[in-house]
């Protein structure tokens, strides 16, 4: 029996984050009023003259840089000529002969291990505007998109399965996410995933003919289209035909892929050098200074979770996948000094609250300060977990400090004095050796019994007053040096 | 002496000293027009009410801040390539029929700004692209006395040939000095073009338009002198490198104490054959945006998509734009890139060759020609300012002036050198 190999490039697309459009001033933020962002230049009016956005090059060289790239110090744009009317001029403004980054890598964590994925390139771009198609066969531009920067990702053929694909992408989108470059928001357009698939017999040399596969806009998508095109491409050869090179369409609804157009319909682009625009040329200086602005990395982040705080390789992961919530989780460890603690409640209660409230951590407004202190709280026993949990509720809501929740919480709860009594009775029974420590001298203990009261009454004793009576209980016991006897 | 006859700076000092007012001096160029050209064979759009508002804006600012610039109240034509705001610029295309700008071109911003009075828009070949000096109407209004300059462009040569043509000075700048945006270009090697009667005028027009232009990502950073300052300077101890059939004319040169050489270009049978190239190439990808689909014409008789596009490019395309697309295609598919890496390795070299001459020379000089010669496409192909100058009189017959060359930015010799032949020559000045 035969056994085939699957090999697999990605090409994937991605908007930058820029405020303005690649080549005008035009805002490149998303909205849904068609042809709102839009001026003569980005609609190919006449005798308008491209001007390049330099936040866009920065952007392309931050993500080259956190995808260990070659930053080339000499780049420039091409034309790639065909016709569409998404595409306003004629022609898209692209990088082909002389990419801005080349020959990087990115490592991912496959369930074998670490593996690395080659980067052939990533170069810049124009996006093109959208068409829509009316029932009634009339069509629609909206020219919104049409010159948003665009990088396009094209990776080695490297990976082998559907699920590694899934992982590259996934992380990659996570990568990128990190270096602020895109907000990669595959439901609105700003990731794409274009596959590059091809079978081989296990141990040939020779790569198999190869189709691309496109409209894939999730990672799901990613994932069972090269399940389907992978099978589909065995099938053929196990039958003794070829696969055909050609571009395929990924229909998510009914699960398969269809052709698009094959090798012939493929067209001449007939690229050449961009004549309206100067080369990009990069100094040193001003690579090692879009360097300085690239924060510490996933997975750098993830191996010092691991290795300086001991996380399980999950949780370090999971924190790591997004700056802001490494952010937030390094700011809560700053104030608590409870890395363990800390990730637990960040992987469990943070994440679960958010799902909850369908918002990301920069729109929760919430302050890792607050977290350590509820963390520190409970670590000194002045609270149980499932009253912290129900204290962190709040503060999700109120973004109000911890030790405020619980004196407002607690004196509209348990302030009666007498059940109060009966609890500190109770909790000083149970405890004859605390009581004993107590009374010889160790006076640490009282905390210790504050905890016991507080987990009696799940928290809600009311501090200043559960103090109160204990202090009292204690100095009457003191008084009388009348050890509470067993039993 | 007549209105016609004068130059830029004549007309700046009558109207300083109110001999004549803005309003006046328009209607008399707008009657002349409405008389001499009432078919607008010429003229493709006269702005009348626009000319003469712009002119009633000029004597009120004149009253407040006196004369601001060479170009305030100098009536003036534009090349209907140039955008102009909410005015039709067709571009001499069928594919551009009622094309409205929503924008003005650099050049068209710097001459309102400056008070400038443009009369309307003037007649052209298909994108400029028949150098045909007939069809030149920029060079034709300045020649029958309808605007004092005209704003054209260079294609093929075109500035070159139809300032010979009609007897006129015509100036192609440097590569960048003046800001291509809103000009509907072919290609990057076409470039906005001054016609006048005379190269002072030349000269206060450049001074004026000329400058970086953020719109413009190729124009340079340079400081633009007033060139007029240079007119004056005379030629002594200027050396000037002649081509063959020019003798005559060196000896002008020669006589005010400028050394004069004769050279030759090795290259210069490779000129048209590479701009051919580079410019279908460029034409065939940037005529792409006229596809019926945004503005323009529009055939009603596409079915489908690609009927749509074919039918529209194929009736509105003249001969001109057709030829150079098909050229341009074929030379840009992957089977004959190596015709078009040879013209760019080409053009460098040609270019290389103009500079090394330019080191041992302040200014080329070239015999005048009506027609298209190679020697009209060196300045496109190298981004060196060229100069055409005419002779001073007139009344010879067969006698076409000449054409100057300079490095990059020169344009400050090409002035002090035109500016005498045209005196010594017998010309106005």
């Amino acid at each position: 029996m035969k056994e085939f190999e699957t090999i697999i490039g990605l090409e994937i697309h991605v908007e930058l984050a820029t405020s303005t459009k690649l080549f005008c001033s035009c805002s490149a933020r998303f909205t849904r009023e068609p042809n709102r962002n839009c001026c003569p230049l980005c609609m190919g009016m006449p005798g308008t003259l491209p001007v390049l956005n330099r936040k866009a090059v920065e952007y392309a060289v931050r993500v080259g840089l956190a995808l260990s790239c070659r930053i080339e110090r000499f780049s420039r744009f091409d034309r790639k000529n065909y016709f569409y009317p998404d595409l306003p001029k004629g022609y898209q403004i692209t990088q082909y002969e002389y990419p801005l980054c080349k020959e990087g890598y990115f490592d991912i964590d496959t369930p074998q291990g670490i593996k690395r994925i080659g980067i052939a390139e990533i170069h810049l771009e124009e996006d093109a505007g959208k068409l829509i198609h009316l029932e009634d066969g009339f069509s629609l531009i909206d020219y919104n998109r049409a010159g948003i920067p665009l990088i396009e990702i094209v990776t080695e053929p490297d990976l082998r399965s559907a699920e590694e694909a899934k992982i590259f992408s996934e992380d990659l989108r996570n990568l990128i996410m990190y270096t602020r470059a895109s907000d990669c928001k595959m439901q609105e357009g700003s990731m794409r995933v274009d596959v590059n698939l091809s079978v081989r017999e296990k141990g040939t040399p020779d790569f198999g003919t190869r189709t691309e596969i496109k409209n894939l806009n999730s990672f799901r998508s990613v994932a069972r289209a090269i399940q389907y095109e992978s099978e589909r491409q065995i099938r053929l050869l196990k039958s003794g035909k070829n696969v055909l090179q050609e571009t395929r369409r990924w229909d998510e609804a009914k699960g398969e892929s269809v052709p698009m157009r094959n090798k012939e319909d493929i067209s001449d682009y007939r690229y050449f050098k961009e004549p309206d625009l100067p080369a990009i040329i990069l100094s040193l200086e001003e690579i090692e200074s879009v360097r300085k602005t690239l924060p510490s990395l996933p997975r750098e982040r993830m191996e010092r979770y691991r290795r300086e705080w001991n996380l399980p390789w999950n949780d370090a992961k999971l924190i790591a996948s997004s700056r802001a919530l490494a952010d937030f989780y390094e700011k809560t460890v700053q104030y608590c000094r409870l890395p363990k603690e800390a990730s637990h409640w960040v992987t469990g209660e943070v994440l679960k609250k958010l799902n909850e409230k369908k918002l990301v951590l920069e729109e929760s407004d919430m302050d890792p300060k607050f977290l350590g202190k509820l963390i520190l709280l409970v670590k000194e026993e002045r609270l149980t977990g499932s009253v912290a949990k129900k204290i962190f509720d709040i503060m999700f809501d109120t973004k109000e400090d911890p030790e405020k929740i619980i004196a407002s919480y607690g004196r509209i709860t348990v302030k009666d004095a007498g059940q109060l009594d009966q609890v500190i009775e109770k909790v000083l029974k149970e405890n004859p050796k605390a009581v004993a420590d107590y009374l010889g001298g160790k006076k640490k203990t009282f905390g210790y019994f504050m905890g016991e009261i507080m987990k009696e009454t799940n928290g809600r004793a009311d501090t200043a007053l559960a103090k109160k009576i204990l202090e009292k209980r204690l100095a009457f016991l003191y008084n009388n040096n009348n050890p509470i006897k067993e039993g | 002496m007549t209105l016609s006859n004068m130059s830029v700076k004549q007309i700046g000092d009558k109207l300083k000293k109110k001999e004549i007012s803005a309003v006046e001096l328009t209607k008399v160029y707008l009657g002349r027009i409405k008389k001499e050209d009432p078919k607008k064979e010429c003229f493709v759009t006269l702005w009348e009410a626009k000319a003469l508002r712009q002119a009633g804006t000029f004597q009120k600012k004149q009253d407040k801040n006196g004369l601001l610039s060479f170009l305030a109240g100098i009536p003036c034509g534009l090349q209907d390539h140039i955008c102009t705001e909410n005015l039709s610029t067709e571009a001499g295309s069928v594919i551009l029929k009622n094309f409205i700008p929503p924008y003005n071109a650099t050049v068209v911003e710097k001459i309102l700004d400056r008070l400038g009075i443009p009369l309307g828009k003037l007649r052209m070949s298909e994108f400029g692209m028949n150098p045909d000096p007939i069809q030149c109407g920029a060079a034709q209004s300045v020649s029958k006395g309808w605007t004092v300059y005209s704003l054209g462009s260079d294609v093929f040569g075109s500035v070159s040939i139809a300032s010979v043509f009609w007897n006129i000075a015509g100036l192609r700048p440097t590569h960048g000095l003046v800001s291509r945006y809103g000009l509907i270009a072919s290609s990057s090697l076409d470039q906005i073009g001054i016609f006048a009667n005379r190269v002072e005028d030349c000269a206060a027009v450049l001074s004026e338009i000329a400058g970086q232009d953020p719109r413009d990502p190729l124009s340079a950073s340079f400081t633009v002198p007033d060139y007029t300052t240079y007119l004056r300077k005379g030629v002594r101890g200027l050396k000037i490198g002649f081509l063959a059939g020019a003798e005559d004319d060196a000896k002008v040169f020669e006589k005010q104490g400028a050394e004069v050489k004769e050279v030759t270009l090795s290259l210069l049978s490779y000129i048209r054959p590479i701009y051919d190239i580079l410019f279908s190439a460029e034409a065939s990808s940037a005529l792409g945006r006229y596809d019926g689909i945004k503005y323009g014409y529009r055939s009603s008789h596409g079915n489908n998509l690609s009927e749509l596009y074919t039918r529209s490019r194929g009736e509105a395309f003249g001969s001109e734009a057709k030829k150079y697309v098909l050229a341009g295609t074929h030379i840009l598919s992957s089977e004959q890139r190596e015709i078009y890496n040879k013209a760019l390795k080409g053009r460098y070299l040609i270019a290389k060759e103009s500079e090394d001459l330019f080191t041992h020379f302040d200014v080329l000089l070239m015999k005048g020609n009506p027609k298209e010669d190679d020697l009209c496409l060196l300045p496109a192909l190298t981004g060196m300012p060229a100069l055409t100058v005419p002779k001073g009189s007139r009344s010879e017959n067969g006698f076409y002036g000449i054409r100057l060359m300079a490095n990059r930015f020169q344009e400050g010799l090409l002035f002090q050198a035109g500016h005498l032949y045209r005196s010594e020559t017998g010309g106005a000045t």
